[in-house]
């Protein structure tokens, strides 16, 4: 009886053994090797069809799993012939994903300029139009704004630059931690000017948008400047300026 | 009851076709050509636009247009469409 039980619990634990095997076998499949010249050509047909980032994951990984296996199944040296194989394959993929890359991100900016154009287009027919001297004056506005932030900007590049003296001046010699955190804060600031200044141009361009498409032709303001004339002496007369 | 429900089916097959004649189809024989056709001729309308109810009726018929070539053909032929549509906003 007792021997009989023993058998049981013998019999349950190769059976939990085998489980456990079994199962992380078919989470870790172990991919078929052939000849490291016949592996290598099969990943270089499938180097040649990948088109994104995780296509090229999953070649790398394949790769990967292939060198294990040469190693388990061969020795070293078979496993490292194998990986000088794959090796200008995966830099070809790799070359082959950057182009691809690039052409994404053209067609992307392309696709925003076409949005963004549309967008602003209009905007333009439905922003309400006051007179000649309310528009310059908006203009003048969002003008003046730029002007701001330009100074902004030229005092907080003075900072970042003092920061950057004082961060070297340490007595250790080493960076000052506290003058990096504070040019990475002044660094942000200045990124949030310039995307100030780029809305505010684009406001400007917008406003002159809406007067070319809803009116044919953008506001002129009456300025007067000093003409030097023929005779020598200075007159003053009044021109127009088109903004 | 009979009657009803054929008169329901053959409305409801209008419809259908109605609904896919409003679909633009871009042909595969030369794409890139039928891109810079199109973009030029629905760009340019939307450029020359009197009002803002023409802008609108252009504007949805280039929107469709980017929609059918992302979708039905996409690659080099929709980069052309977008491109050459934005040169000639540029002329705004």
């Amino acid at each position: 009886m007792k021997k009989r039980d023993n058998m049981i619990v013998v019999g349950i634990g190769a059976a939990f053994v085998f489980a456990i095997f079994a199962i992380s076998y078919l989470y870790n499949p172990t991919p078929e090797i052939t000849t490291p010249e016949q592996d290598a050509q099969m990943l270089g047909f499938k180097a040649e069809i990948i088109r994104t980032e995780a296509d090229l994951r999953e070649l790398e990984k394949l790769a990967y799993e292939y060198e294990i296996a040469y190693r388990h199944s061969y020795n070293g040296a078979k496993a490292m012939y194998f990986k000088s194989l794959v090796e200008p394959i995966m830099i070809a993929a790799g070359d082959r994903r950057e182009a691809i890359r690039a052409e994404e991100d053209i067609l992307a900016a392309a696709q925003h300029n076409f949005n963004q154009k549309l967008q602003d287009i209009d905007e333009a027919w439905t922003m309400p139009l006051g007179t000649d001297e309310e528009i310059l004056q908006m203009i003048a506005q969002n003008e003046d704004s730029i002007i701001a932030l330009e100074a902004e900007i030229a005092e907080l590049q003075a900072r970042k630059e003092q920061l950057g003296e004082e961060a070297w001046s340490g007595p250790s010699g080493s960076l000052d931690q506290k003058c990096l955190e504070e040019i990475g804060k002044v660094e942000a600031n200045i990124k949030k000017c310039v995307a100030s200044i780029e809305k505010f141009e684009r406001k400007i361009e917008i406003i002159k948008l809406a007067c070319r498409l809803q009116r044919g032709e953008e506001p002129v303001a009456e300025v007067a400047v000093d003409v030097e004339c023929d005779c020598g002496d200075c007159c003053e007369e009044s021109v127009e300026e088109i903004l | 009851m009979k009657r009803l429900f054929i008169m329901l089916c053959a409305a409801a097959a209008m419809v259908g076709c109605a609904e896919k004649g409003s679909q633009v189809v871009i042909s595969d024989q030369n794409p890139e050509n039928e891109a810079y056709n199109i973009s030029g001729e629905l760009a340019y309308k939307v450029v020359e636009a009197q009002s803002y109810e023409e802008f609108k009726r252009a504007r949805v018929e280039l929107e469709k247009y980017e929609e059918a070539f992302r979708n039905q053909i996409g690659g080099e032929a929709y980069l052309i469409y977008l491109e050459e549509c934005n040169y000639i906003f540029e002329e705004l």
